[in-house]
């Protein structure tokens, strides 16, 4: 993730660099709020007491203009990823929080909070992410059942061997 | 307020999947789905052993009790690194034949396989791994025959004889518009 983020940063100000020259202004910085499996792999706290496996693709929401959206895209395929085009379809719980990874002129990277994304996925795909939310529930204790419970899931299917 | 005896409950399925994680299958498993870019882990390390073969029943167990993700991806592996996988008398489970048929055919629409949705598994089909020998699915061709007049198959000859590429790659060419010849015909080239 690091890596990838710190070539995406070269690349907006690299383009910057070349509207300069061409008498153009520079993009508007780009804010990537990063969801998902990949806002927790990021995350050092959430990193560090999960076991956690992602596939290649980045879900977040991108704000920014087409140019940086289509530099994003090559970047990630040259890291080997993809950019997942559903991402804006992510439930978000309402009262999420997020937590700033990057900023610079440039570019800002922000991590969905982990308990947050979580919930997401205790809500909204349980069967797919039984295991993971069983562990974080393990770390995480009352405040994440609370979270789901909330939202309307029922946490006893995390206990079911179905 | 959640009862003790619920946290309880989770803390010892919590403990079970922490026991199974050091299953030789599942470790086997992620390090080769990682080290082929189809997966990623923050806490196994990508790795394949040369000439290594793992059974694709140690992929099922490992997806069906630990790791769901691995679904989503063993189309994928199978087709990209057929002889990494080892299936019994290859023998493929129905509901992954029938993906596999699919992707293969290079249909655009097709089955769920165990809760991941057929465009997400094409997906992985289709993207560039680190694995620089997998093409796309969408790259790898797929042999056809057709039954064409012989002043046809003679056009075909001429012009990839001028472009000095083979009739298949003349053909590929032309459908894609990457070239606009006029060519002479037969009769004309004598």
């Amino acid at each position: 993730m690091l890596k990838f983020i710190s070539e995406f940063e070269i690349r907006l100000q690299r383009a910057n660099t070349e509207r300069a020259s061409d008498g153009l202004p520079p993009l508007s910085k780009v804010h990537l709020k990063v969801l998902g499996q990949m806002a927790l792999m990021a995350n050092i706290e959430a990193s560090s007491k999960l076991h956690l496996v992602a596939t290649k693709d980045l879900d977040a929401i991108i704000e920014g203009d087409w140019t940086a959206r289509t530099l994003l895209k090559n970047v990630l395929q040259e890291n080997g990823m993809v950019y997942d085009e559903l991402s804006s379809e992510v439930w978000i719980p309402p009262e999420a929080t997020f937590e700033v990874m990057h900023d610079s002129s440039v570019l800002k990277v922000s991590l969905l909070s982990p308990l947050f994304v979580l919930a997401s996925k205790a809500v909204k795909a349980p069967q797919k992410n039984k295991q993971l939310i069983t562990q974080a529930i393990e770390i995480w204790g009352e405040e994440l059942i609370d979270l789901i419970s909330e939202h309307g899931q029922d946490i006893r299917i995390f206990l079911n061997d179905k | 307020m959640t009862s003790k005896h619920i946290l309880k409950q989770f803390q010892k399925r919590a403990k079970k999947l922490d026991a199974l994680r050091n299953d030789k299958r599942y470790t086997e498993v992620i390090a080769f789905l990682s080290a082929k870019g189809l997966l990623e882990s923050n806490k196994i390390k990508a790795h394949y052993k040369r000439g290594q073969k793992i059974p694709l029943t140690h992929f099922l167990w490992a997806a069906k009790n630990l790791e769901p993700r691995i679904y989503e991806v063993l189309p994928a592996a199978i087709l990209h690194f057929p002889t990494s996988i080892e299936s019994p008398d290859n023998d493929l489970p129905e509901d992954l034949a029938a993906i596999l048929k699919h992707l293969k055919t290079g249909k655009n629409e097709g089955p769920t396989y165990k809760h991941a949705d057929y465009s997400l598994i094409k997906k992985w089909a289709n993207t560039t791994l680190t694995d620089k020998r997998a093409k796309p699915l969408s790259e790898k061709k797929i042999a056809r025959t057709f039954r064409l007049k012989p002043d046809t198959i003679a056009q075909i000859r001429a012009g990839a004889q001028m472009l000095g590429i083979s009739d298949a790659e003349f053909l590929e060419q032309l459908i894609h518009r990457e070239i606009l010849i006029t060519l002479p015909t037969a009769t004309e080239g004598n």
